[in-house]
């Protein structure tokens, strides 16, 4: 349940913001000017918000849409991501999200229509031009909340060069699965081992669940694919990971795919060094990271052994041509 | 650790007697104190709440992300009086400035948004509770703790039909004594919830004989207190071992240290 919701005075009229305030009648509703007097002051503490978080509805001005960062794709002409939420149900310790914000509202945009322009601006005739959505929280989770996907999707139909990766550990497929499957949809689903899942992905659903998800979401047509990513270093890598292929790829057959990521832990040492003091008990952030350039991340030679244990064992199921490794040096 | 901080000495009465806390020989504020517990009697207006919040924080010796309440009498143009209610918005009218506490553990009350004045008011033409202190204790205690452990608590003590009077002493205390030993749960359920923001003692321990022991630079004791933390998330309840904590310099130990928590993968609970 959530007990508030905060409202951005101008948007106190939209229409989806009255759907969700239908939804949720026993939530206290509180207007502000801007979601960032809500989302933004200093004094702030994620790991203790994380405990009740309440749901932000504002409006998104601007950056609608943002270049990927050099090295990440699937294999298309240009490559976006964006936002239409800032954070996520899910609690995973490796989360960047809790390095990156104070707060750990959930903040939604309900300006879609803005978002889906921005998208229109950026698309170039006879281009696969991808849009990656769960950048700063998961596309799917919140989706009986935001009906974001499905508002997505007629958009989308109309439009065969543009691509969208909905990002998502949920089994939150109902929007989806309520109509004919799209071709240019891909929905993007992220895996660690079960002992990684069990540390470190609080409130996210059993590697078994999803996988049934993934699996539902494929028969009735829908392209699927696997995030392998972050890879985390811990004890029994290569045997948990090994274990992580060989269940997934006996519920999905690789025909079923449209590709795989994977991808090492990384992050800026600034989102790193909050992530520590907010859980300074947590293993996983204590062990084998340290400062390389601006960022924290495993030892290069460590990584590299991460990623190509990774791959070779993707092999193992895939074609190459469905593998793809997310490291900024890939870029060219 | 619990912070009070009241406008006046009616409004504290019911929480001294309840939390039994004893006046202590100060100057410029009465200040009460007795086992966690600190409170703290400011007198009315913003520039009385800020320094006396400030006055307290010191009193008490700096804590660091403890609980702060600031509780006391407000109007509202409906509420009954003796209502109480937990601010979620405190707008400062002077300047328009916002704050939104952090509302993160369940309490008996309901919220509703507050306005902070410098005269009082008596047309309640905002709809919501209006006080003389509330954005001035917000300010002022977010520089000490979180937002999530910041909180106003106010009781009504007039309305349109029973306007502002100056109430005696003895009904502000009957308004403000059912609802101390509610506040006195919802305190201990934030200070439950901070538990987790406080160094273990183990590291504050060992941090302390390795300081004692050897020079560290400030940069040095930055680096010592971090790697320490990571020592304990990966061997809780561990010393270090010997050749660690034996080295003979610092910068031999961190670099010991650090060459330790690289060496072997986390093992996951």
């Amino acid at each position: 349940m959530i007990p508030y919701i905060y409202i951005e005075r101008e948007i106190r009229d939209h229409p989806r913001v009255q759907s969700i305030l239908l939804r949720h009648k026993r939530a206290t509703v509180v207007e502000c000017e801007r979601y960032g007097e809500v989302f933004n002051p200093k004094a702030q503490n994620f790991r203790l918000q994380k405990q009740r978080p309440a749901l932000i509805l504002a409006r998104k001005h601007k950056g609608l849409v943002q270049e990927a960062p050099p090295g990440y794709g699937v294999g298309g002409d240009s490559n976006y991501y964006f936002s239409h939420m800032l954070n996520c149900l899910y609690d995973c310790r490796y989360c960047f999200l809790q390095g990156m914000y104070r707060s750990a509202n959930y903040v939604l945009f309900v300006n879609y229509e803005d978002f889906l322009d921005a998208m229109d601006s950026r698309l170039m005739p006879g281009r696969q031009t991808w849009f990656f959505s769960g950048y700063d929280g998961d596309s799917l989770a919140l989706e009986p909340v935001t009906g974001f996907a499905a508002s997505m999707l007629p958009w989308f139909e109309q439009r065969p060069d543009a691509w969208l990766e909905l990002r998502t550990k949920s089994t939150q497929t109902g929007s989806l699965l309520a109509r004919e499957p799209l071709p240019n949809i891909v929905t993007a689903f992220s895996f660690t081992p079960e002992a990684v899942w069990k540390a470190t992905e609080h409130r996210v659903p059993t590697v078994e669940r999803r996988a049934r998800a993934m699996q539902q979401l494929a028969g009735a047509g829908w392209p699927v694919a696997l995030r392998i990513d972050p890879l985390i270093w811990h004890h029994g890598f290569e045997k948990h990971y090994g274990e992580l292929f060989l269940q997934l790829f006996r519920q999905l057959p690789e025909t079923m795919l449209h590709s795989v990521t994977t991808g090492p832990f990384r992050m800026p040492q600034p989102f790193f060094r909050n992530m520590e003091r907010l859980y300074p008990e947590e293993p996983l952030l204590a062990a084998g990271l340290g400062a390389r350039g601006k960022m924290v991340s495993y030892p290069l030679e460590r990584e590299r052994e991460m990623v190509d244990f990774c791959v070779q064992e993707l092999r193992k199921y895939l074609p190459e041509e469905k593998i793809f490794t997310n490291l900024p040096e890939n870029a060219s | 650790m619990i912070l009070i901080v009241t406008a006046f000495d009616a409004e504290a009465r019911p929480l001294i007697d309840h939390f039994r806390l004893r006046r202590q020989a100060d100057h410029g504020f009465p200040v009460y104190a007795g086992g966690d517990v600190w409170l703290i009697v400011s007198g009315p207006g913003r520039i009385n709440a800020a320094a006396a919040t400030t006055h307290l924080h010191a009193r008490a010796g700096f804590p660091w992300d403890n609980t702060w309440i600031n509780t006391g009498i407000a109007g509202h143009p409906e509420l009954p009086r003796g209502e109480a209610r937990l601010a979620h918005k405190i707008t400062e009218k002077i300047s328009g400035k916002s704050w939104y506490p952090a509302l993160v553990t369940g309490s008996p009350w309901r919220s509703a948004p507050l306005l902070t004045v410098d005269q009082p008011d008596r047309e309640y033409a905002s709809g919501d509770l209006v006080d003389m202190e509330a954005s001035a204790f917000m300010e002022t205690a977010l520089r000490f703790s979180s937002g999530e452990l910041v909180h106003v608590l106010k009781i009504v003590s007039d309305n349109r039909e029973s306007p502002a009077v100056i109430p005696k002493a003895s009904q502000l205390q009957a308004w403000m004594a059912p609802h101390v030993a509610a506040l006195e749960d919802f305190c201990r359920s934030l200070e439950r919830l901070a538990m987790p923001l406080e160094t273990p003692a183990g590291v504050t321990q060992q941090y302390e004989t390795l300081t004692a022991a050897l020079h560290f630079t400030v940069s040095q004791q930055n680096r010592l207190q971090q790697l320490l933390q990571r020592w304990h998330a990966l061997n809780p309840d561990t010393q270090i071992p010997a050749p660690v904590s034996g080295q003979v310099t610092a910068q031999a130990l961190l670099e010991a240290l650090q060459e330790r928590l690289d060496a072997s993968p986390p093992v996951l609970p």
